[in-house]
């Protein structure tokens, strides 16, 4: 107890120093506030921004929900208000009251030329107060060449620098030497446990549906935490409040279809897309029944409505369905999937207090049957919590913006249960956890001068395990004592303080450097027993037993633009410290086990590198250059005699170079070609036999390196018709063009065709796969 | 029938990477040397002609597939009720008992002395749990992984678990007199239950040039199965055995035995049923 009146002490002191600096002037003073969007299609635009002529160095960007708020001294002025890929405006106001100002931007629609328009503020990357940010629009990078011709955000973050695909093809990542589950994906608000389809092939998120994406692998905002290494902001569309239309793809493995519209024009509209793959409606082709008689498919289905009630409230209603179903004839199937749903509710008190309260719900489960012989049985496992969210977001000043809330949420981890239909088998009951996380955050922006900017932010994490359930104590890996604690007794808590800061000085209009400090805390983790990500993966909570894992990370930034804006130039070095990072011991088992716990070993890490990109973003010719140099280590007490080692994703070199090249009004070309030095691994180091068969022998964990992997990727769209009714396009792509057998694994075993020696085999999995796709729109 | 969903995961994932047009190709990998470490096999058995201890080295992975047995070793069986043996070396590094024959209940120690180091190790026999019944049967396999619709000679095992403890089973099967194959099982799962077990092999006629020599059975052939209970940590060492391959950190199993770092050391009961293969 004394400790937490400590922490409240500290967060009252915090506090009041944030609050301290308002009250520095009293000129009389008013407001504009309004929101910003898209006038062919109502959709709001996030990061908008709105600035004042007169006034070089006040400024705002929208909020998540287009909104946005002013506070100047009275007075005559010019508000431009610009978006990228948007006509700016210029309104003229007499500020001699307060405001609103809702404004509809027109989408800019020749593309080719515009280099001057609204240039003014192509240079947020100098000035915004973000370091170790990287944002995606869909529509930027849909011309970027994939596999199988699926358009993927994921596997297009994965381009930039510390950001790694989790293996070939993988719609997962590793974020500055963090874990795949170390990512905070959120479609929505709403937590998506796993973020990818087809063991990783594929991400969930269908780019027809989405509106941004930003991925912070630096500082996230205070509202956001639970995970260590990064939070993925997944941004669905709102609808076309204007009119209906209708887009859609048909691709070498899936088909999509997207239908939007108004529900009430200007006041409401809905959004329907869905995606489905068609691999497995081949295997039906087959005359021989051992194979048309599997199944192997997923679907996304993403809906929305909004609906504005009045000019101070709108509510919106998301909802997120996938599935992934495997099936190998009747005898064995996997099908698994997330589901997510958000109900978010926009008030705005006064034109500087804008809230957002959102009720929150998202699960994930998956499920092994088998069905051979005379057994029939089922793993079944889930996890699935609901959340309250309340957010404040106030615009103090000029100078001054408070984000503020709290939040709560129940989470309940159903590990692997074995249910046994039929059978000589028993049902294998693994208890239950139930789990409240509870807290608040507070975070300013204070524009200290036209030139220094500093965000301050602070996260409170409860974490409270309860019962019911017996509950283990370990030692040394053995339990040395049962306890049962009854429902809703309280098992274990933690109470984790989080301080972010970012500042940003900006020397001039193209040169600004960025500092930044996170802490991050964890307490869902994730259990992988095998080299890939599996939907099987088990999460566990933190316990008597598992501390919540924690990472300090700092970054620092610097941020320069030459030729007009036209390429910008980043320079980022980071260095994280982690903390009781979970790992499983050797041989350690996973399956429909109460006891997991005793499994694991517990260590630390650190990670560190440089992050270097170069961006062209506007004109005929866009893209970018990437490169990252990173290490990351662990330390493990148990593990290759207690000494650091490289973790798996310690990649020392990563390239990545993405062009895109608008030949004419029909075609467009791109390029991508990547670069990265093999993963760390594993490989024996001899071998031996026992019970009559050769062994190998290992004598260090993750001593070896994978192959260097590269490749090349080649792109081509075809706009073939473009009306202001009906657009359709074709898009090529060859996947792997120079066909290199980059190694996916390696296996050593004994020569089939030679007995006395033993041999090293890699398994390769894409090499030159070509695609082609047809997208429409009306 | 053995319950595995580890490996069935990963058979998914191998399924998977097939129709993404997986290929393998042998490559050269360059692997560090290492130093040739003892391993030991020790075992002891209440069938005693299968008390023996075999004792080998580690060598680096590009040499051949043969592991010169360690000659002249100090190698000693006891037990708890007093009696002791110096095991004879009968060929190069294979030591067997002529005196020790297991017993359920009673825990045996080994000791090995190589070159000045001493390890030892303790097991005992745990309870012996008899097969109910074995039986041999040629059919067409369904199994959906591999042998589809081929000819297929199935033995299956049964036998009683006893309830609320926990007990280790490893199958052996013999062909002509030669171990081809062996597993362990845990009764996670089948506690208390009568339960199946199943090991296959294929019909000459339905083999083909892909399919393991060991593997295949034709007419005339002799087939020795046997069952053994086995402690835990014998259980976790064969378990790791034959999972490591396929892990994400690939690793050692632990041994039982200290000092050592490869090896095991295992007291076991044994049961054996023979069949004849015919037509």
């Amino acid at each position: 107890m004394k400790k937490k009146d400590g922490m409240i002490k500290y967060i009252l002191i915090f506090l009041s120093s944030i609050l301290f600096c308002y009250h520095s002037y009293a000129q009389e003073k008013y407001t504009i506030s309004g929101t910003i969007s898209d006038a062919s299609s109502g959709e709001t635009l996030i990061g908008a921004t709105a600035t004042i002529k007169e006034i070089p160095n006040i400024g705002t960007v929208t909020n998540a929900y287009g909104f946005y708020s002013l506070t100047v001294p009275k007075g005559n002025y010019s508000v431009v208000i610009s978006y990228i890929g948007y006509n700016s405006q210029v309104i003229k106001v007499s500020l001699v009251i307060d405001k609103r100002l809702d404004v509809k931007l027109q989408p800019d629609t020749k593309k080719i030329n515009e280099v001057v328009v609204a240039a003014k503020k192509k240079n947020d990357n100098i000035t915004s107060n973000r370091v170790g940010v990287e944002k995606i629009n869909p529509k930027d990078v849909e011309v970027v060449p994939v596999l199988f011709g699926e358009q993927d955000v994921i596997k297009t973050l994965t381009l930039t620098p510390g950001i790694k695909s989790t293996s070939e093809g993988s719609g997962g990542m590793f974020v500055r030497g963090g874990n795949n589950s170390q990512n905070l994906v959120l479609l929505d608000e709403a937590t998506v446990y796993n973020s990818s389809h087809m063991m990783g092939f594929f991400s969930t998120f269908n780019s027809d549906a989405i509106k941004d994406i930003t991925l912070y692998k630096g500082t996230a905002p205070a509202q956001y935490g639970g995970r260590l290494s990064s939070v993925l902001e997944v941004q669905m569309n709102d609808g076309n409040n204007q009119g209906y239309h209708i887009g859609g793809g048909i691709g070498l493995i899936s088909s999509k279809l997207n239908v939007q519209g108004p529900i009430v024009k200007d006041k409401g509209a809905f959004l329907v897309s869905g995606r489905r793959t068609y691999a497995d409606l081949f295997l039906k082709l087959s005359s021989d029944n051992d194979i048309s008689n599997n199944k192997l498919y997923f679907y996304d289905l993403n809906v929305k409505a909004n609906y504005r009630i009045n000019d101070n409230n709108r509510v919106f209603l998301s909802g997120y369905f996938g599935r992934d179903v495997l099936k190998a004839q009747d005898l064995f199937g996997l099908d698994w999937g997330n589901k997510t749903g958000t109900l978010r509710w926009n008030h705005i008190w006064n034109n500087k207090l804008f809230s957002n309260t959102s009720l929150i719900y998202s699960k994930y489960d998956y499920e092994v049957r088998i069905n051979v012989n005379d057994y029939d049985l089922s793993y079944l496992s889930v996890i699935q919590n609901a959340e309250v969210k309340h957010n404040f977001q106030w615009f103090v000043s000029g100078r001054d913006n408070v984000d503020f809330g709290v939040f709560g949420r129940k989470n309940k981890i159903t590990p692997g249960q074995l249910k046994v239909y039929n059978g000589a088998m028993n049902t294998l009951d693994i208890q239950k956890r139930d789990i409240f996380e509870y807290g608040a955050f507070v975070s300013n922006e204070w524009k200290a001068s036209s030139k220094l900017t500093v965000t301050t932010g602070l996260r409170l994490n409860c974490f409270d395990l309860v019962g019911p359930g017996n509950f283990y104590s370990y030692a040394n890996n053995e339990v040395t004592d049962t306890t049962y604690f009854g429902s809703g007794k309280v098992v274990q808590s933690y109470l984790n303080l989080q301080p972010r800061l970012n500042m940003s000085y900006v020397f001039n209009e193209n040169n600004s450097m960025k500092f930044s400090y996170t802490r991050n805390v964890q307490n869902l983790h994730l259990i992988q027993n095998s080299f890939t990500s599996t939907p099987t993966d088990i999460w566990i909570a933190s316990s008597k037993n598992i501390k919540p894992e924690l990472s300090d990370q700092i970054s620092y930034g610097y941020f320069k633009n030459f030729n007009q804006d036209k390429y910008q130039l980043s320079a980022e070095v980071y260095y994280k410290w982690m903390y009781n990072l979970l790992d499983l011991k050797d041989g350690a088992n996973t399956m429909a086990n109460d006891q997991l716990e005793g499994e694991l070993l517990f260590g630390k890490g650190r990670a560190y590198g440089l992050e270097v990109m170069l961006k062209k973003k506007y004109g005929r010719f866009n893209g970018w250059l990437s490169y990252c140099l990173s290490r990351t280590e662990k330390q493990v007490d148990g593990v290759n005699d207690d000494n650091w080692y490289p973790a798996r994703q310690d990649a020392t070199h990563d390239v990545s170079i993405v062009g895109m090249y608008k030949l004419n009004n029909k075609w467009s070309l791109s390029a991508t070609w990547v670069y990265y030095t093999g993963n760390a691994i594993t490989f024996p180091s001899g071998k031996y036999e026992v019970n009559g068969e050769v062994q190998f022998y290992y004598t260090e964990r993750n001593g070896y390196r994978m192959p260097d992997y590269h490749r090349l990727d080649l792109g081509a769209t075809c706009q073939l018709k473009k009306t202001s009714r009906f657009e359709s396009s074709l898009s090529f792509s060859i996947y792997n063009a120079y066909g290199r057998k980059n190694a996916y694994s390696i296996m050593f075993e004994v020569d089939p065709d030679d007995e006395s020696r033993t041999i090293a085999e890699k398994i390769y999995l894409f090499t030159f796969v070509p695609s082609i796709s047809y997208n429409f729109k009306f | 029938m053995m319950l595995n969903m580890k490996s069935n995961i990963y058979l998914i994932i191998i399924i998977l990477i097939v129709l993404f047009s997986g290929c393998t190709e042998e490559i050269e990998v360059n692997l560090n040397s290492s130093e040739a470490v003892v391993v030991i096999e020790g075992s002891v058995s209440t069938d005693s002609e299968y008390s023996e201890v075999l004792l080998s080295r580690s060598k680096d992975f590009s040499g051949t597939n043969t592991f010169d047995g360690i000659e002249n070793a100090y190698v000693q069986l006891s037990d708890d009720n007093g009696n002791s043996e110096v095991l004879d070396e009968t060929s190069s590094g294979q030591y067997v008992s002529s005196e020790i024959t297991g017993e359920q209940g009673v825990t045996y120690t080994l000791k090995v002395v190589v070159n000045d180091t001493t390890y030892t190790s303790s097991c005992e026999i745990p309870t012996m749990i008899r097969m109910d019944s074995v039986f041999m049967r040629k059919e067409i396999s369904d199994s959906f992984w591999d042998n589809d619709n081929d000819t297929v000679i199935n033995f299956y095992i049964y036998y009683t678990d006893p309830a609320d403890e926990d007990n280790y089973y490893q199958f052996v099967a013999y062909k002509n007199g030669e171990q081809v194959s062996s597993y362990v099982a845990s009764d996670l799962t089948t506690d208390g239950l009568s339960v199946e077990q199943t090991i296959t092999f294929i019909d000459v006629n339905s083999a083909d040039e892909d399919d393991d020599e060991d593997e295949i059975l034709e007419s005339g052939d002799m087939v020795t199965i046997e069952m053994r209970c086995i402690s835990a940590d014998v259980y976790e060492y064969f378990d790791d055995l034959s999972s490591s391959s396929t892990a994400s950190t690939p690793t050692n199993p632990e041994t039982n035995i200290e000092g050592a770092e490869l090896g095991y050391f295992s007291a076991y009961t044994s049961e054996f049923r023979q069949f004849r293969v015919t037509n």
